[in-house]
């Protein structure tokens, strides 16, 4: 079959590889028919997550339909046509009962690399370097998926791919990320990143109430996407102080909550953003959290930081000062996609939100190599890449 | 090697997982020499009962299921069990493992037997876990690695330092235990397949 594989920095290539097979009593395999590529897959393309190994199936924005399953899985049916989650839960361990689905004790058997690396592992990811499992990912023709009777959403005959698809990841990981906010009758919520996640987040933020979002990036062509899910918008590039700048748009107050949807490899203009770009370069430090030091140093007093954008390791001068002082509450890490697919798929049935929106390319399995350099290079352009896979 | 014989002689019956706390360790640390302490510590907690983890490991026969260093393990009566470790080369160390303690749904101890080049004392604690979190499972080795076969056996065949294998083995006996299957990768496709080639960069 046809997949795409990371062979290095800036390198994907479409490789003719093995059909996977069930290697589990509780496995299924499915054909895949539209994956997207996400953000976060840039880290890898970027060559900012430890170890990928040449040759890794990309993808983790998956789904398709059931070809085969194996003699234990119990709700799942072949014919049956489902989105994947991107992080792999077992269903059985205290995380999965609690619904932390992706701190699943049970899925990663890399699990003792990132024990070292983080105390404790989370669970399996796919198309996500060794470290989480490394898991085959769904870039590809088929795609084996672990814990099927978890780790999938049944779709209803009738609703198309397009709008479907984002329950895998970016979907559930924009309201996750304004869920965490805590959001009050009244707030306002700043956004820094207006990429697909902050897409996703702008909009959830006002399903969970919020009387204001403010958008921060300085891609226009995201901006003006930002705008017509309803946020107000701040260009990094043309204002003084994105600080001074949100004061006073809240009186002074400071947002009331923050979302950081830009992760370990910021963008900004200031000195610091400079320093971790020399930092990231000789190995110094390892993640570039620009957004997160502006998310920090604009919250409001005993408010909110939101953290859907993936860090992978050290942060260097993080203003925690500033967030001791001013009592903010701190809510991050990977999405339970697993708890937010089914109350999300009825908001999408319902109409109230259609997660297509997002999209500005539809493409093939065979333009993915091209898909992923324009992705990361034509940002303003490229926002949403889907590609048919079959 | 250690001559200890048993655990079970330092700990206090009552509340076996507080003789494992870090205070004590330490203490104990400075009474015993170096060769008197547990060689590797790790624990892990099972959403089961003890009674139901304590049946599982007492039958020996199935801790190849989850040590992924055991090749076989055979009942030879109900206290003696023959150990077989496969190397990757296809040479076989073996050994006999004796139960000296045991108490049912709370702990089992061993003991290497006989002459061979592996000695080794184990000891595992199943204790209730608070909040219905299951069951804490602690595992105390001492074992013995003289060079040869079973440092070979150790680098060759796992890649891991004994103390990464054995937690590693605790965590896919805890995986097996509450889901059912030990996650693995082993068998799913990459570009590194054989006969994978490139379609398109």
């Amino acid at each position: 079959m046809k997949a795409l594989t990371w062979q290095g920095k800036h390198e994907i290539s479409v490789k003719n590889v093995n059909i996977p097979r069930i290697l589990n009593p509780h496995d299924a395999v499915i054909k895949v028919t539209t994956a997207a590529i996400c953000g976060s897959d840039l880290h890898l393309y970027d060559g900012y997550i430890p170890t990928m190994e040449k040759g890794d199936i990309m993808g983790h924005e998956t789904m398709g339909e059931v070809v085969e399953i194996g003699p234990k899985v119990k709700s799942i049916k072949v014919g049956d046509r489902i989105v994947i989650p991107f992080d792999i839960a077992c269903g059985s361990c205290h995380h999965c009962t609690e619904e932390e689905f992706s701190l699943c004790d049970n899925t990663n058997p890399n699990a003792i690399m990132a024990d070292k690396a983080y105390g404790h592992s989370g669970a399996g990811l796919f198309g996500f370097s060794h470290m989480f499992g490394g898991y085959a990912g769904g870039q590809a023709e088929y795609i084996r998926v672990p814990f099927v009777d978890t780790n999938s959403l049944v779709i209803p005959a009738g609703i198309p791919d397009e709008k479907v698809l984002f329950l895998s990841d970016i979907f559930p990981t924009g309201f996750m990320a304004a869920e965490n906010c805590n959001i009050k009758p009244g707030d306002t919520v700043a956004i820094w990143g207006a990429g697909p996640v902050a897409q996703m987040a702008i909009r959830s933020a006002y399903l969970l109430g919020a009387e204001r979002v403010i958008a921060i990036d300085h891609y226009e062509g995201r901006l003006k996407m930002a705008k017509e899910g309803g946020a107000e918008t701040i260009n990094f590039d043309d204002a003084d102080s994105v600080l001074d700048e949100l004061n006073f748009l809240t009186g002074g107050r400071g947002p009331d909550s923050c979302i950081d949807a830009v992760g370990m490899e910021a963008h900004g203009h200031t000195v610091t953003a400079s320093m971790d770009r020399v930092k990231a370069a000789v190995g110094l430090a390892t993640d570039r959290p620009d957004a997160l030091r502006q998310a920090i140093q604009a919250c409001k007093k005993g408010g909110t930081v939101s953290i859907p954008g993936v860090y992978g390791g050290f942060l260097d001068k993080v203003p925690f000062g500033a967030a001791f002082g001013k009592g903010l509450t701190f809510k991050m890490g990977q999405t339970h996609v697993q708890k937010y697919m089914q109350p999300l798929l009825d908001l999408i049935i319902g109409e109230q939100i259609d997660p297509s929106f997002v999209i500005t390319h539809r493409l093939s399995i065979d333009d993915g190599p091209m898909a992923y350099k324009n992705f990361n290079d034509k940002k303003d352009e490229y926002i949403k890449v889907i590609m048919k896979m079959h | 090697m250690a001559t200890r014989t048993t655990h079970e002689t330092k700990k206090p019956t009552k509340k076996p997982i507080k003789a494992h706390s870090a205070l004590q360790s330490r203490t104990q640390a400075k009474r015993e020499k170096d060769e008197e302490r547990d060689k590797a510590r790790q624990s892990v907690t099972i959403k089961k009962t003890p009674a139901q983890v304590f049946a599982f490991w007492r039958n020996f026969e199935n801790l190849p299921f989850f040590m992924k260093d055991l090749k076989e393990v055979t009942e030879i009566s109900k206290k003696v069990s023959h150990w077989v470790v496969e190397l990757k080369n296809g040479a076989k160390v073996e050994w006999d493992a004796e139960i000296i303690a045991e108490r049912e749904d709370q702990m089992i101890s061993w003991k290497s037997i006989g002459d061979s080049e592996v000695t080794q004392t184990g000891t595992v604690w199943f204790t209730e876990a608070p909040s219905n979190l299951g069951t804490v499972v602690q595992l105390a080795m001492n074992y013995s690695v003289p060079g040869g076969k079973v440092t070979e056996l150790i680098t060759k065949l796992s890649g891991e330092d004994p103390e990464t294998l054995i937690l590693t083995n605790l965590r896919r006996l805890k995986a097996y235990l509450e889901t059912g299957e030990i996650p693995t990768t082993e068998g799913q496709p990459s570009g590194r397949d054989e006969d994978s080639h490139t379609v398109k960069h």
